[in-house]
């Protein structure tokens, strides 16, 4: 036996156990950066077999075979998804069904690369790995948000503590060229119900720290009393 | 014509007749900040987002056919392959133009996830139809780079061969074999191939995730995981299209000056900085993403200047060793090539004064950006193009403008060119915001006399694509080129 055969057969029947561990194990509900790894393995070990599966030599192209070769790694993208990683962990026979689709398309993308010409099949073996491994760190994962409960959002509201009679003129001089005289909006963003956006704090301090294309108008012409006059009245609009 | 020149011209003409749609499309979006027109800010973004993916599919389009053209030389390739290249390219364009017109999709290529799905003013389908042309371009992309590599390493032994590793390390056994060493242009395709499929898995792995997300938005993907791949593919595609323009150069100019172009062991190692580095380089982009880890701002800013720098150096200063005292015929195409390593040299200083991290803080969202990228894209890629097909047009008729046509071209397409570009770099210097419909002062004074400079530049392409249409109509000799 070639090393070469050797190779193939190790590599598949590696690729074949591994796919069967959903139903040796019956495990259920895997984390989808897990999943995402597991598969990434299984196509290791697909794409090992598909490049020792060909042995030829190429001085010519064979061009439906690029084409195996380049949408076996997109189809695999699109069954990596979450939404039917959820489908298939319910049913262990179903989930060790999935790996083995991944195996095939994995010795399906080394091998038709060789197939084309001959060393084409490493470059998308490792593009295909490559992209299952990087899909583990974002693709269906994302970072944990630490998120205010309703609650503990609105225990938290600063409430206004502004001249609202002072805020509504010192906006007519400097806002409401562009807010509107009412806050309906203009060149820049209507403000009506700010309130439900933004509670008073955080309206002074965007007046005193605004981004681009708004211009800041704190210390200069606006004090910071002003500031809370004029947030008083922003927040006060409906 | 031949079946590999139909081939080039079909993405030459395709590439080219988007590139007049996008300057136009660029132009009103010049003259909106420099308040000549007023029009929603909404529609401004929609237009940016198309002038933006459209620009640098089009230099691309323009680059494949051309390098396309050039490796079939070396050796032929499967036809067939190449036209689905193009046809996979070409729907995508029409999905992603169907996108902004009329779905006003305005998110730009650029957007950090999640913002086409959330804070958009445009229909979904929209964005549907945008991430789909856009994944159509990629797959059209990957078919390209793939019978690419398969060219250089059926053509030079392996991948051995291809990088010109004995031409490097065993040059006198390499030399005593009498095996030819790649010619430079090859090194140009080989870093297309091998650093565009590496882009392209990034980008075909953050489409799916996106499109996926259309599909079923519960599912969820990590903002900085898809800037990362975002930019990785969008900031070497970009790149690459310099590179296949490249080739242009090192085909070209040597016949203009009579003397050949050589491989030798420097120009090897050069482009094997931009083989090694060009697809890390696009960590400058998250130098403000004060989550993405330390150790990736530092490749960044490292791999920005290995992967720029030394073809660049080896390129213009063989270039400019190929042109001294070869009695160079000037004609409009071996205008815009030295021309274009001019313009190659000004926009990538600017690119690395831009990588380097304590200027790109000062620097990072202001105009200076678009001012770089637009200097080495308007003023070097294209003008490697316009000097490929004039070569070609200059070849085949038999014929060469007159000097008063170059002039008025050359006043338009660079006197022009030098103001518009000049009013991103003044209005980047003065801390003048990128991406903003509204500009804050002095932002709209700039613009109006970098719209001066835009209507002349239309003015020189107008010119130029005038006096392409009389030599190819003219056109009466064979093919050298």
């Amino acid at each position: 036996m070639t090393l070469r055969k050797l190779i193939v057969i190790v590599s598949a029947l590696a690729a074949l156990v591994f796919s069967a561990m959903p139903v040796i194990t019956g495990a259920r509900d895997i984390g989808v950066h897990q999943h995402h790894l597991d598969h990434a393995v299984l196509m290791l070990l697909g794409a090992i077999a598909g490049l020792a599966l060909y042995s030829g030599s190429s001085d010519r192209e064979s061009p439906p075979w690029l084409w195996v070769a380049v949408l076996c790694p997109f189809i695999a993208m699109l069954l990596m998804s979450p939404s039917l990683y959820s489908l298939v962990d319910q049913t262990p026979w179903l989930h060790s069904f999935d790996h083995i689709v991944f195996v095939v398309l994995a010795v399906m993308t080394a091998y038709a690369g060789q197939r084309y010409v001959r060393g084409v099949g490493w470059a998308t073996a490792l593009m295909l790995e490559s992209m299952a491994i990087v899909a583990a760190f974002g693709y269906g994962v994302a970072p944990a948000v630490t998120v205010l409960s309703p609650s503990a959002a609105v225990t938290q509201r600063t409430e206004p503590s502004g001249d609202v009679a002072h805020g509504r003129v010192l906006f007519a001089q400097n806002c409401a060229v562009c807010h509107g005289a009412r806050g309906e909006g203009g060149e820049g963003p209507p403000l009506k119900n700010e309130v439900s956006r933004k509670d008073f704090a955080q309206a002074q301090a965007w007046i005193k720290k605004p981004a681009p294309p708004m211009p800041a108008l704190y210390p200069n012409p606006l004090s910071a009393k002003d500031v809370a006059d004029v947030a008083a009245f922003v927040e006060s609009l409906k | 014509m031949t079946g590999s020149r139909r081939i080039m011209w079909a993405f030459l003409s395709t590439g080219i007749a988007i590139f007049g749609l996008m300057t136009l499309v660029g132009f009103a979006m010049r003259i909106e900040q420099a308040q000549w027109v007023a029009y929603d800010p909404g529609a401004f973004y929609a237009l940016m987002t198309l002038h933006g993916s459209g620009m640098i599919v089009a230099l691309a389009l323009c680059g494949m056919g051309g390098l396309w053209f050039i490796m079939d030389r070396e050796r032929p390739m499967n036809q067939g392959l190449a036209w689905s290249a193009y046809a996979l390219i070409v729907i995508g364009v029409v999905a992603v133009i169907l996108s902004v017109f009329p779905g006003r999709f305005g998110a730009a290529w650029t957007f950090l996830f999640p913002l086409p799905f959330i804070g958009a003013t445009w229909p979904s389908w929209a964005t549907g139809a945008f991430l789909i042309g856009v994944a159509l371009i990629m797959l059209g992309w990957t078919v390209y780079c793939v019978q690419l590599l398969g060219c250089v390493l059926m053509k030079y032994g392996g991948l051995r061969g291809a990088t010109g590793w004995d031409l490097v390390f065993h040059h006198d056994a390499f030399v005593a074999s009498g095996r030819p060493e790649p010619p430079p242009a090859a090194f140009a395709a080989l870093i297309t191939a091998v650093d565009g499929l590496f882009a392209v898995a990034g980008g075909m792995l953050v489409g799916v995730a996106l499109i996926i997300h259309w599909i079923d938005p519960t599912v969820a993907i990590d903002p900085l995981w898809a800037k990362n791949l975002t930019y990785l593919f969008g900031h070497t595609f970009a790149n690459l299209t310099i590179y296949m323009a490249i080739a242009f150069v090192y085909v070209a100019l040597p016949r203009y000056a009579n003397r050949e172009w050589h491989t030798s062991p420097v120009l090897a190692i050069a482009w094997w900085g931009t083989l090694l580095f060009v697809a890390t380089a696009y960590f400058h982009h998250l130098y403000m993403d004060f989550v993405q880890p330390r150790g990736l701002q530092y490749v960044g800013e490292v791999a920005s200047y290995l992967a720029a720098f030394p073809p660049a150096v080896v390129t213009i200063f063989g270039g400019a060793l190929l042109v001294y005292r070869s009695n160079l015929r000037w004609t409009m195409g071996s205008m815009f090539m030295y021309a274009g390593l001019v313009g190659w040299l000004i926009g990538g200083v600017g690119a690395l004064i831009d990588a380097t991290v304590p200027i790109n803080s000062s620097l990072h969202n202001t105009l200076w950006v678009p001012a770089h990228f637009h200097t080495y894209l308007l003023e070097g890629v294209t003008l490697f193009i316009l000097g490929w097909i004039f070569a070609d047009l200059e070849t085949r008729s038999g014929l060469v403008s007159s000097l008063l046509t170059r002039w008025m071209v050359g006043i338009g397409i660079f006197g022009g060119g030098a103001l518009l570009l000049l009013g991103w770099y003044v209005a980047g210097a003065a801390s003048v915001p990128r991406r903003y419909a509204m500009q804050p002062s002095p932002g709209p004074a700039i613009s109006a006399w970098a719209s001066v400079g835009a209507i002349l530049l239309i003015f020189g392409l107008v010119l130029c694509l005038a006096e392409a249409v009389r030599l190819a109509r003219a056109r009466n000799a064979e093919p050298v080129v």
